[in-house]
């Protein structure tokens, strides 16, 4: 019998198994949502004080609880929101549906929610992060960003100052899977990376994978991000508006038809753009020309839940993201007998598409399912041209070029997930997806035409990489099974195959996590994962460029792979404050880097001879100490690290085929993040973050070799052998309420890099200056370059 | 003022404003002893000792002369003698030994003040295996006026093509092209042979596109142009591989109108065979010469150097001059409408 069969067959027995083990149970099922807004919520726990048995809330904020017949004390609870209790006596299937209230409706201010904790989770190295808490996050220019917040959590690491990439336990930003409403978007930054794609006016609920992944999750190696996005109030119409310092914001959300069909709009804008306008044209006016240039960019999102019925919803969601930079310059020119005219014009737009289709269909109390069709789009497209005229007598002259480039990926998903709950102790996910891939790693094209009254000459040729069809398909299936009230486990395993040049890489995937309740409030947990990637970024600079192309495994170019394994303690604290330590080690295969010279620069024809494949692996320690209940909340989180390279393949090495630190590889990583809200008029919060400074590679000595050129040769001991200096700074943010005759209006002040640190963004070295260093003089210096002192921005927003 | 100007100005202020020196210690880095050595199978060897310096001195760098460097070919061992005019003039250490292919040289430097002991091995392959197919020389490249718009000449491509053999996928070669300078006879200008010059050349061949980091980041996505090209046998096809190499010329090419008849201009391929160390040297620190941006925009070149206690490169190659036969004349040079005819 085939491996497959055997599988199969083992399904069918474990499926008909668990309906023969249900046979004395009933299933208590619904929906949590928030009483205000109607929306659903994600991660609430629904727990039985009877039994012992708990469950949390899907994506759609359904539940099932699938008890034993009899007395069953419900425990319904989620952070921000007033517990809910009922008791019930089980005797047959219910359809329970609960309304929490927000605590910020109370007239008592603090939250003292009981809440299943995390260390009771079977899953470990994952983070809920509620957009509440990150919104709370004092943040560059005042604009909230969802990245920025989740570099202050242990094992997330950001790139270089300002920028919204993260680095998850030693991986690339490459290796980051971000979902938003389950479908991948690939580019999810703005403005070379300083600020994230996700307007968290949107977002219902952020959750971060690092490392444990379950099954249900592959095709990246370190880490996944599930963002889900607001549903929309089902009870009436909602909105807020703000005005910061470079962006504008709009969020709508409402019943379009009520308790039936709901939306949530938003969107998003900077405006830099529009107040340069006038010094723009003043520059344009000084050259006797017409100059109209910016830069900007913009986020839609939208979404329309429709509720057939309790066990049937359908949900289309859309986003779209762009950046562009624009630039159009006339120029008219007039002599004695001749008279002419040039323009110029550049267009430089990149940014993401995404639309969805899902239905959540309860099939029975115990099986659910989501049908998901998605269609998703990453363009980074460059036009630039010059016409120039020239009108002499009754001649014109005249010159045109045109030049264009694009690349981007584009993604049409099918899928189908399935939860289902057996019984009490096993809740079982599984399901597929199908991925068409089209790459256009890019192309070039130029065109040119000359010409005068008596005819003209175009010369016209395109360049650059064919589009790459790939196709991707996986199958899952995981269970979280409760073995006894102390022991816990989350196994599965994700098969996937990637078809490509007529090439399948096949990939098995196990996945297992465990927890081991050592008292009530403590536990220890240990997971294994077992990844593959089937795409790369190929970037090579520190900062995060549209320009980066997503290029396909190929014949040449085999996946990456990583294992990961971790383990932890956890302790929650009174329902007060839970500690954790986690330690990983993760060991990651086939991974790219540009070969010794190559750059972006340039075409990408033949990327493949530019890169070398190698390995690589990091180790840490994290430790995260939080409190999310009362006035006080916030976190402390510490991260012990070391990320290393091995490039030492034959005809592929770097570093001489020694093992060299990564970009990001720093020891030391501290947040403290602490936010005070005593009263509903008044909050504030602040930041502090300490981390190594990262690596950068220096050559450090010279020589002159005559039959080599010109100029001194340089010499690098070794790849990224220099460190620059830690990086720390500290943002304090204050938000003052008020309560209005039609909503609540809200004032926010923040101070990004309150005590002004010039933190290193590059080192550069300076020639024809004198210093004295150590007693020795040297006619040049290194320079450390900055980019953000101390910014106080503010932000209005109104919210109805 | 123009608008590029504001620009300038404004990242200026940025960049000053928000730049400060930082305090490096340039104790950690110690200057290296350079050994740079070259032997070949037509010249008697040489070896150039040198101190690396720190990259924020701006000191020329400083020759070794008072070392005491020995040199074995093949067991055969003898003592260097310093020669300040050596090695183009940067000073070197001179052996009477002329090494040819098949033997194995080891060099060891005793530098006082210098902790460690520079040494290095190489050898010298064997001859490459060449044989020149055509040579062609074609007016196609358009003509020369001087500036009151007078007919020169007209301007030469010189196309040679040669095959070159491996006996293994793992052997290194490198190519390049020597033209005769001239001399006055009598108030004649003629071409003499006994002084040779290294010219340029281009090559569309995959084997050799985009080996320049210059051709990579200023994004010419095509063929080398060059003094030297560098290649290895690793993708000839059956163990040879076809080469065509176009040189341009102009009757003004040496900055006044010589007269000369370039038809007749002296040409010679020289090829070599390199060691793998030397290969490898050669490719990256020519690159690593090469700085662009403060490499902000690509990745650092490390040099990858042979010597034991020290950096730099003691490589052998053989080499084989092929003098290229009386070309095939193909041009017009005095048909005013022959540019147009093509």
């Amino acid at each position: 019998m085939s491996r497959s069969r055997k599988l199969i067959v083992l399904i069918v027995l474990l499926l008909v198994g668990y309906g023969v083990a249900e046979a004395q149970n009933y299933t208590i099922r619904g929906t949590i949502r928030a009483l205000s807004s109607g929306e659903t919520l994600i991660s609430a726990a629904v727990y039985d004080q009877q039994s012992g048995k708990g469950a949390l809330t899907n994506a759609e904020g359904r539940y099932s609880l699938t008890l034993p017949k009899g007395k069953v004390v419900l425990r319904i609870s989620y952070v921000g929101y007033k517990t809910f209790y009922d008791t019930i006596d089980l005797s047959k299937n219910e359809e329970l549906n609960v309304w929490l209230e927000s605590s910020t409706t109370l007239q008592t201010v603090t939250v003292r929610a009981d809440r299943i904790s995390s260390h009771r989770s079977s899953q470990m190295s994952a983070i809920d992060v509620p957009v509440e808490n990150i919104k709370s996050v004092p943040v560059l220019f005042g604009e909230t960003d969802v990245l920025k917040a989740l570099q202050l959590l242990p094992g997330v690491q950001s790139g270089t100052e300002g920028m919204s990439g993260i680095y998850v336990r030693g991986g690339g930003p490459d290796q980051n899977l971000f979902l938003l409403d389950g479908v991948p978007l690939y580019n999810v930054n703005h403005l070379g990376g300083f600020f994230s794609a996700f307007n968290a006016d949107a977002i219902k609920n952020v959750t971060l994978y690092k490392g444990s992944f379950p099954a249900r999750f592959g095709g990246r190696l370190s880490s996944v991000l599930d963002i889900t996005t607001n549903d929309g109030n089902d009870k009436k119409l909602h909105g807020n508006a703000t005005i910061g310092a470079i962006a504008a914001k709009v969020n709508l959300e409402g019943p379009l038809y009520k308790d039936k069909t709901t939306f949530n709009v938003s969107f998003r804008r900077t405006y830099f753009d529009i107040l340069a306008q006038p010094a723009i044209m003043s520059i344009g006016a000084m050259e006797d020309g017409r100059l109209n240039a910016g830069y900007y960019f913009y986020d839609l999102n939208a979404k329309v839940t429709h509720r057939f019925s309790d066990r049937s919803r359908l949900i289309g969601s859309w986003y779209s993201g762009d950046d562009k930079i624009y630039a159009r310059m006339s120029y008219d020119y007039a002599y004695d007998n001749s008279s002419g005219e040039e323009k110029m014009k550049m267009g430089y737009n990149w940014g993401n598409l995404v639309g969805s289709l899902r239905w959540n269909y309860e099939i029975n109390p115990q099986l659910f399912m989501n049908l998901t069709g998605a269609y998703t789009r990453y363009r980074n497209d460059i036009n630039v041209g010059i016409e120039e005229y020239d009108y002499n007598y009754n001649n014109v002259d005249y010159y045109k070029a045109e030049m264009y480039y694009k690349s981007g990926i584009r993604d049409i998903t099918a899928k189908v997930d399935f939860d289902y709950q057996p019984n009490p102790d096993n809740t079982v996910k599984f399901g597929s997806n199908v991925i068409h891939h089209i790459f256009q790693p890019d192309v070039t094209g130029n065109r040119m035409e000359e010409g005068d009254n008596g005819g003209g000459t175009v010369y016209d040729t395109v360049l650059g990489e064919s589009r790459v069809h790939a196709n991707e398909i996986s199958a899952y299936i995981e269970d979280d099974w409760t073995i006894s009230e102390a022991f816990k486990i989350n196994g599965g395993i994700n098969l996937t195959g990637f078809m490509v040049q007529g090439k399948f890489y096949p990939s098995l995937q196990p996945r297992l996590s465990g927890r081991w309740m050592l008292s009530d409030d403590l536990s220890v947990k240990a997971g294994y994962s077992y990844m593959t990637q089937y795409m790369h970024q190929l970037s090579n600079s520190s900062i995060s460029l549209p320009t980066d192309l997503w290029v396909p495994v190929t014949k040449r170019i085999e996946p990456m792979h990583a294992h990961q394994v971790a383990a932890g303690v956890f302790y929650n604290w009174s329902g007060i404050a839970d500690f954790s330590v986690e330690a990983y080690y993760k060991k990651m295969n086939n991974m790219l880097e540009y070969r010794d010279g190559a750059s972006f620069f340039g075409a990408s024809a033949g990327w493949e001879d530019k890169v070398c494949m190698g390995d690589g692996w990091s180790y840490g320690v994290e430790l995260l100490a939080q409190r999310t209940v009362g006035d006080f909340t916030g976190w402390v989180g510490y991260t012990w690290s070391k990320t290393m390279r091995l490039f030492d393949r034959e005809g592929q090495t770097i570093n001489n085929g020694e093992p060299f630190p990564a970009k990001y590889d720093r020891r030391h990583d501290i947040s403290i993040m602490v936010s005070y809200k005593p009263n509903k008029e008044f909050d504030c919060s602040a930041v502090w973050v300490f981390s190594s400074g990262n690596t950068g590679t220096i050559a450090m000595q010279e020589y002159y070799d005559p039959e080599v050129g010109y100029q001194n040769v340089s010499y690098i001991e070794s790849r990224n052998n220099f460190r620059m200096p830690a990086y720390h700074r500290m943002d304090i943010g204050v938000n003052f309420h008020k309560e209005k005759k039609h909503g609540t209006r809200t004032w926010s002040l923040s101070v990004y890099n309150l005590y002004n640190r010039k933190n290193p963004f590059m080192i550069y070295e300076k020639n024809n200056t004198h210093s004295v260093i150590n007693g020795v003089h040297y006619n040049s210096s290194l320079m450390k370059l900055s980019l953000f002192p101390i910014i106080p921005s503010v932000s209005y927003s109104f919210k109805f | 003022m123009k608008k590029i100007h504001y620009i300038i100005i404004v990242a200026t202020l940025v960049m000053a404003s928000c730049s400060e020196p930082i305090d490096f210690k340039p104790g950690q880095v110690e200057p290296y002893a350079v050994l740079l050595s070259r032997p070949t199978n037509d010249s008697t060897v040489c070896v150039h000792l040198a101190y690396s310096r720190f990259f924020l001195d701006n000191r020329d760098p400083e020759a070794i002369s008072d070392a005491t460097v020995t040199l074995d070919v093949n067991g055969v061992t003898s003592v260097g003698t310093y020669d300040a005019g050596a090695y183009l003039g940067y000073g070197g250490y001179t052996f009477t030994a002329m090494p040819q292919p098949g033997d194995t040289l080891k060099v060891t430097a005793s530098i006082p003040g210098y902790d460690k002991t520079v040494k290095a091995t190489t050898c010298i392959p064997h001859f490459p295996e060449v044989e020149v197919l055509d040579y062609v020389i074609d007016t196609g490249n358009g003509r020369t006026y001087d500036e009151y718009g007078y007919y020169i000449g007209d301007n030469y491509y010189y196309k040679i093509r040669f095959k070159v053999k491996s006996r293994s996928s793992n052997e290194f070669y490198s190519v390049a092209v020597d033209h005769a300078y001239f001399r006055s006879v009598d108030t004649i200008l003629v071409w003499d042979t006994t002084n040779w010059l290294t010219t340029s050349f281009s090559m569309n061949d995959p084997l050799v596109n985009n080996q320049n980091i210059e051709d990579v980041i200023e994004g010419y996505n095509g063929s080398f142009y060059g003094d030297e090209v560098f290649f290895s046998s690793e993708l000839f096809q059956s163990g040879e591989h076809e080469f065509t190499m176009v040189i341009a010329y102009w009757p003004d090419y040496y900055g006044g109108y010589v007269n000369l008849d370039y038809s007749e201009l002296p040409l010679r391929l020289r090829v070599r065979s390199l060691t793998r160390e030397l290969y490898r040297y050669e490719q990256t620190a020519d690159n690593a010469s090469y700085d662009l941006f403060e490499g902000l925009f690509s990745e650092p070149v490390q040099v990858i150097c042979n010597i034991d206690g020290g950096i730099g490169v003691f490589g052998g190659s053989s080499c084989k001059r092929f003098s290229l036969p009386t070309p095939r004349f193909e041009t017009f040079p005095h048909d005013s409408d022959y540019y147009f005819k093509k």
